[in-house]
């Protein structure tokens, strides 16, 4: 599981996960909502999901704990960032994406215009 | 209530990802809108169903047992016919060839015997599959 390819595609949740830490680290509650947000609220994870995805993630080093936190933060709290390996993931799975999509206007495109 | 069974369900999740995880997602529980709470039970349930049959990999050991035990059960049908037969011809003393309580006797030593044998291999290959967990 160290090279790109063998991570794609991406699960749904690893992809919402990877994609709410690619703008800045999060604490775990924070993701959710983060996700929660991109998703436009069809996609919540629960905490279950999200830190058994996050514990392969850590595992496989797409994510990375990260130390600073605010002074007066609960305790409890851990924040998590996308390690360089992670964008990389992220991106080939962005590229992916953006192939399937690209396909999927090609083939829709002569029925629209027939309709 | 519902806090006491949400912590429950997190303490009997595998120790590593408890000690690991398991915090946070009491934090996430207070953190969380009270509406949200039952899917957060939900999610906990599901997640302690998937730590433990799939991340864990205890899931192997189980069918490795129930392959054994399936084994056991067949071949052990048939070892015990052929043994039995095998030890009223060859034991020397006739009338002890005839005392069904000694065959017994024999027949079970070499049943635990085989059983202790099984034993030590599920647990040795218990301890080889259990992967390197990280740090």
């Amino acid at each position: 599981m160290d090279d790109i390819e063998s991570w794609l595609p991406l699960s749904t949740a690893v992809l919402h996960i990877l994609l709410a830490l690619a703008g800045q680290e999060r604490h775990g509650y924070a993701i959710m909502t983060e996700i929660a947000r991109q998703s436009g609220g069809r996609y919540k994870v629960g905490p279950g999901t999200l830190y058994g995805n996050l514990d392969r993630l850590l595992e496989h080093g797409l994510v990375e704990e990260h130390d600073r936190r605010p002074a007066d933060d609960d305790p409890r709290r851990r924040y998590y960032r996308l390690t360089k390996f992670g964008k990389r993931v992220l991106n080939a799975e962005a590229d992916r994406l953006a192939q399937v999509v690209k396909e999927v206007r090609t083939h829709l495109a002569p029925a629209t215009g027939r309709a | 209530m519902a806090a006491r069974f949400y912590r429950w369900l997190v303490r009997l999740h595998p120790p590593a990802f408890r000690d690991r995880f398991g915090a946070e997602m009491l934090c996430v529980y207070t953190e969380a809108d009270c509406g949200e709470r039952p899917r957060l039970l939900a999610d906990a349930a599901l997640s302690l169903a998937r730590q433990w049959l799939v991340r864990s990999r205890y899931w192997i050991v189980g069918g490795a047992v129930l392959a054994a035990l399936l084994q056991i059960t067949v071949t052990g049908t048939v070892w015990l016919g052929a043994a039995r037969r095998a030890l009223t011809r060859w034991l020397p003393d006739p009338a002890l060839s005839k005392d069904s309580s000694a065959q017994s006797g024999v027949l079970l030593l070499g049943a635990g015997l085989v059983c202790a044998v099984l034993l030590l291999i599920t647990a040795l290959s218990s301890l080889v599959v259990r992967a390197p967990r990280r740090k």
